[in-house]
This record gives C-alpha cells, structure tokens and sequence, in this order.
C-alpha cells in the first residue's frame, strides 16, 4: 500500500515516514500542499495523511483539489488544534478520518488500516474467503487457522490483491503499490512473490486463489464469506 | 440670577431623565409666558382701538350739539329736539352739556333727567378721557362771536357711558382667550409630535442596539441624521474593533496551540520509540493542559455580540461527517424539533455537540438521535444513542463539580468535561440520562434569554 504523507514539520514527517515504512507501506513525504497535490496527481496512492495547517497550500485546499481531480483514495487528516469546526470542515472538504495531535502511532496505524479496508468495501477487519483468512489490524493470514509464515511483501502483495479482488491487477499496478520507487521493475520479482503465495495459500492445489490473466496480471478470484 | 437660575437647574424635579420631559417641561413653562404676553398686547392695542373709535363718535356727538346751539345776548339756546335722539330719551346713555366759561352748567340734555353728572373741567383744548366716575367724554370749547361783537366762551361736552366698549371688550377678552387657549393647545401637540419625530433616530438607535444585544445584528444598521450618526459610527468602530481583537485573541492562542502540538506528537512518537514512562505521562499531560485550558481561553465570553446560529444545521453537519467516520456501525442520525437559534458563538456549539455526537457513535450502536425543544425558559438539546448506555463510573465523574478536564485521564470523556466548560460559560447545564433509544441521553440545558 502506497501512503502520501503531507506534513510541514520535519520531525514529524520523518517519524510517520519511518513509522509507516515499518509497518510495510511504501511512503512519500511531502513538507507543503503544493509538493502534495503534485505527488499526489503523479503516483497512484491508495492512501494520504494530510496536515490541516500547511505552508503554500492549506491542508484543506490540498484535499478540495484533489477531489475536484476525482482523486478518490481515503484521506486521513491531522490536525493540531481540534476544533470540531477544523474537524467537520476537513470532513466536508473530503476527508474520510480525522486525528488530532500529539497522537499515539498505534492509532494511526489502527486508522489507516479501517480507511483502507474500508475503501476496498470490507467491513470488517478480518476478511474470511473460506478457509483463508486476512486480519487487517493484525497483519496475519490464516488457512484452517494455523497462522501463515509471510514475509512483509509476501503479505502486501496479498492484502493488495485481496483489497481489489475480482479485479484484474497488473504487475506494474503492484510494483507502484507494494514497492519503493529504487525497486527494479523490470525483475521478475512479483512472479516470484505469486508463486510463492499460491504454494503457502493452497499448498495442495485445490483452491486456487490467484489466478494468472496472460499478459494483464492477476486476479484474486475466492468470494468472500458474507 | 444666574446662580439663583442653577441650583433651580441642578434639582431632580427640573433635571428629569428623559430628553423629551426636558423640552416639554420647558416649553410648558415658556408658553404660558408666551401667551400671557402676547394676550396682554393683543387687549390692550384693541382697548386703544375701541377707545379711539369712542372719540371719534363723541366727537361727532359734540358737533351735533354744536349744530344745534344758538346763542344771542351772550346766552345760549338750545332746541328741544336734537337731531341724535338718544340726547332725547332720558337713560340713553349719551348725554350732553353745555358749561360756560366758569364751569356754571348752562344746558343738559333730556337724556340726563334724574342723573347727577358731573361735567368735567373745562380746558382751552379738545379734550377726551374718562370722568371720575369712568364716563368717557369728549368736551369741546368755543368762543362764541355775537352780533355785537362780543365773544362768549361756551364748553360743549358729550358723555356716554361704556357699556358699548366694555361689552366689546369683554367679547373680545373671550375670543381672545379662547384663541390663545386653542393655539396652545395645537402648539403643545404639534411639539408633542415635532418631539417624537425628532427623537425617532434615539429610540431607532436604542432599538438597534437591542437587536445587537439579543445578537440579531453586529452593527448598527440603521440610516441615522448627522448628529446621531457621529456617535453611532463611532459605535460601530468601537463594535468592529472590539470584533477584531476577540478573533485576533483567538487566532493567537490557536497558533499557540498549534505550534505546541506539533512538537508533542513528535516527542510523543519519540517515546515510542525509547519507551520512558514518566514522559510519556508528561507528554500526555501537557497535551490534556493544552487541549483543556486553550479550549476554554479560546471560547468566548462575550456571547450577546455574536449572531445566533442554527443548532439543527450544525447538528445536521456534525451529524454527516461522522457518518464518514463511523461509516461501519452508522445505522441513522436524526434531528427531532423546531430549528432553534443557540445565542452564542457557533465554535462553541459545534465543539459541544461535535463531542455529544462523537460520545454518541463511538460508545453507540450507530444509531443518533438529536432532539432540540425549548420550554420553562430553558433551551435543551438531547444526545440520544442506542448503546449500552453511560456507566455510573463515568456519570460520576462528570456529574462532580470543580472536576476539569485535564486531571481526567484520556479515555474517560475528557470531551465531556470541556462540554461541560463550555457550558459553564453560557451558564449551561449537562445532565446525563438513559435514552428511550436504548443507550445514553445527554441533555445540554442553556437559559434562553
């Protein structure tokens, strides 16, 4: 999951940019609205955390923009003095979330994780396809729930494929979502993940949760239970 | 006279408290003057008037009496009839004489027959005026050449009695009084009008201020005349100034707030990192301190300039951004009763039922209910959810008075406490009760006026 944080004060930026990357999702940071907007139109994100007060571009500018470009992705803001006025007006300008300062970074984190989930149309954190299971606040896959062994891309790429299931999703698509800019897109890499999350997904073959399109990428394919 | 004059001034009862009482008094002191003047000229110019035209017909009088006398051998002849019969009829009221030169009384008139008149001393002039006995008279003297060339002086006197000038007189005293008597009727009515069209900008001016008071306006709107306008622009100056350093007042401690929080998250994230229990407290206790005491610094106290709000439409606002935000539980939100103003500032209402509201998801079932109703003087607005309802922990707290928010520990409805500040300050009042939606009630109740 790619993140857009927009924050003017360096230490915080650098502390959420390093804080998100822990949690494995790929972040770019931006000190003011402008460089925002710009990023924001140039990279696909699947999410931003915006500051309210911003230099060259107020927070709320920043995110009225980016709607008026029907640029969809959940947006979280923070804001430093919370009002209920600041609140409700960032919220009318398009915002999904709200967090007001100094807050805890398990929150966020926490927060994150609804808005994503909940922009990909699922209610609840744990998404059960059958016998697979995806905890969103956890992190963790389970079959016949025993716990899977992921490593933190195996589980982006799957969380992502499962965020947009049913869907076509290409290589390219990934690599923008899963990875850092400097990854080498030309590897076969995300072969590699695929295959290696098809054998601890369905080491007997009977499931077969992804699937290969030729040519356009792939397609988680399980219906989840309702 | 002057200082005789002032201390008459400076009494209560000549320095009423009302601009209008002081000009009617005045001029009810002055127009009686006015009047009592003016009728002492009008009469004594038409007595003039009234006794010139006596004159003037005695006179005539006299001449008749003149025409008719003969006089040969130093007597006087005079015929029975004369040619004005009144001098006839005894009583008439005009009498003639005829004196001679030493006063001796040498004719009388019929008309004087039974009457004792005194004839008036003889001059060397014309003369009119009024006898003792208040008779006006007009005496004439003559000298009389006879045919042997001798000279007689004879005075010839009419006399009549005032009953002619004193009715007049006393008609016109009547009319004159009347007419008086009606113009100061008229005057004192016209003034009366002239006094309430004059003052009309004062008591549109004090009705401005009013709507200002009750927060209907934030200037003085109205057209006003030059000389109300220089102390109703000076109003408005003093209004939008004192407009601009309350915003300004807040803007800084927003700012201050702002720049104090930013720096708390990265010392907050900080300790995440290097886990350090006593700062971590500190960290959360300055940030409650911050939270709390620039929350109630920044909500005002001067509520009467500020313009009524519509509590249903920020009820209504609040209400759909948290739909965004419980977007998973949401089942309704719902505004019940008539769409009340809330006479205050429109942060305070918006933090006060932005937090109710917020309570009201989180702790809910996603189903809010916000009903405003005024009665008993008092305006409530209820927050109704349908959770498990408020523990009596929590109740406790909130419901202990001098308990402030930042001695509260996160969690435990620190948003309730700064409602409950907000409240104070708008002399408000927070009670907690069990919804009929299931869950908890929380009624905010404000005095209305």
């Amino acid at each position: 999951m790619r993140i857009l944080v927009v924050e003017d004060e360096q230490a915080l930026r650098e502390q959420l940019a390093s804080s998100l990357k822990a949690n494995h999702y790929v972040v770019d940071a931006a000190p003011d609205g402008e460089e925002g907007l710009y990023l924001a139109s140039e990279c696909p994100y699947d999410l931003a955390v915006i500051d309210l007060g911003l230099p060259k571009m107020s927070g709320l500018e920043l995110i009225r923009s980016l709607r008026d470009k029907a640029i969809t992705f959940p947006i979280l803001i923070l804001t430093a003095r919370g009002d209920w006025q600041d609140k409700v007006e960032g919220l009318e300008a398009g915002a999904d979330d709200y967090l007001t300062k100094p807050f805890h970074m398990e929150e966020l984190s926490a927060r994150l994780n609804a808005l994503l989930r909940r922009s990909a149309g699922h209610a609840h954190p744990q998404l059960k396809f059958g016998a697979i299971t995806l905890d969103t606040v956890a992190k963790q896959v389970t079959r016949e729930n025993t716990p899977l062994e992921l490593t933190a891309y195996e589980y982006a790429t799957l969380e992502y494929l499962i965020h947009h299931a049913g869907k076509v999703v290409s290589k390219t698509e990934l690599t923008e979502h899963i990875y850092d800019q400097d990854f080498d897109r030309d590897s076969n890499v995300i072969e590699v993940f695929i295959t290696r999350l098809r054998k601890k997904l369905d080491p007997d073959g009977t499931l077969k949760p992804i699937t290969t399109e030729r040519g356009r990428g792939y397609r988680f394919v399980l219906q989840q239970d309702s | 006279m002057l200082g005789l004059l002032k201390p008459l001034l400076h009494h209560p009862w000549v320095r009423p408290n009302s601009l209008i009482a002081r000009l009617r008094l005045a001029s009810c002191l002055l127009l009686p003057l006015i009047m009592g003047v003016t009728s002492v000229i009008l009469e004594q110019a038409f007595s003039r008037s009234l006794e010139a035209a006596t004159q003037e017909r005695l006179r005539l009088q006299t001449y008749v009496l003149l025409g008719a006398a003969e006089a040969g051998g130093g007597t006087l002849w005079m015929p029975a009839v004369l040619q004005e019969p009144r001098f006839g009829q005894p009583g008439s009221g005009l009498y003639g004489l005829v004196s001679s030169d030493s006063g001796e009384l040498l004719w009388r008139s019929a008309s004087t027959l039974g009457l004792t008149i005194a004839a008036p001393e003889n001059g060397k002039e014309q003369q009119f005026g009024r006898t003792p006995s208040g008779l006006f008279f007009y005496s004439y003297p003559v000298v009389w050449e006879t045919e042997d060339g001798k000279e007689t002086p004879f005075t010839f006197i009419s006399i009549e009695v005032p009953t002619f000038y004193q009715a007049e007189l006393s008609a016109f005293r009547i009319h004159l009084w009347a007419g008086l008597g009606l113009l100061a009727i008229l005057l004192l009515a016209a003034q009366g009008v002239i006094l309430r069209w004059g003052m009309n900008p004062l008591a549109e001016m004090a009705k401005d201020l009013k709507d200002i008071e009750q927060g209907n306006s934030d200037q003085l709107s109205g057209d006003y005349p030059q000389e109300v306008s220089a102390i109703t622009t000076n109003l408005n100056l003093l209004l939008e100034a004192e407009q601009r350093q309350r915003e300004r007042y807040r803007n800084t401690l927003a700012d201050l707030a702002h720049s104090l929080k930013t720096p708390l998250a990265v010392l907050r994230n900080e300790t995440n990192d290097n886990p350090n229990q006593m700062l971590t407290e500190q960290v959360d206790r300055m940030d409650q301190i911050i939270s709390h005491q620039l929350g109630r610094a920044t909500t005002t106290s001067a509520h009467h300039l500020l313009k009524p709000v519509s509590i249903q439409a920020a009820a209504k606002r609040i209400g759909s951004a948290l739909e965004k935000i419980y977007r998973d539980k949401f089942q309704g939100f719902d505004t019940v009763g008539p769409d009340l103003q809330f006479k205050g500032d429109e942060r305070d209402l918006m933090e006060i039922l932005g937090n109710l509201l917020d309570n009201a998801f989180k702790y809910g079932n996603g189903l809010v209910r916000v009903s405003i109703a005024e009665n008993l003087g008092f305006l409530t607005i209820s927050v109704e959810d349908n959770g498990k309802g408020i523990s009596a922990e929590i109740s406790e707290v909130i419901q202990q008075r001098g308990t402030r928010a930042d001695s509260i520990s996160s969690g435990q409805g620190i948003g309730l406490a700064v409602v409950r500040d907000i409240l104070a300050g708008y002399k408000g009042k927070l009670h907690i009760d069990c919804s009929e939606l299931g869950g908890a009630c929380f009624r905010v109740c404000l005095p209305v006026s």
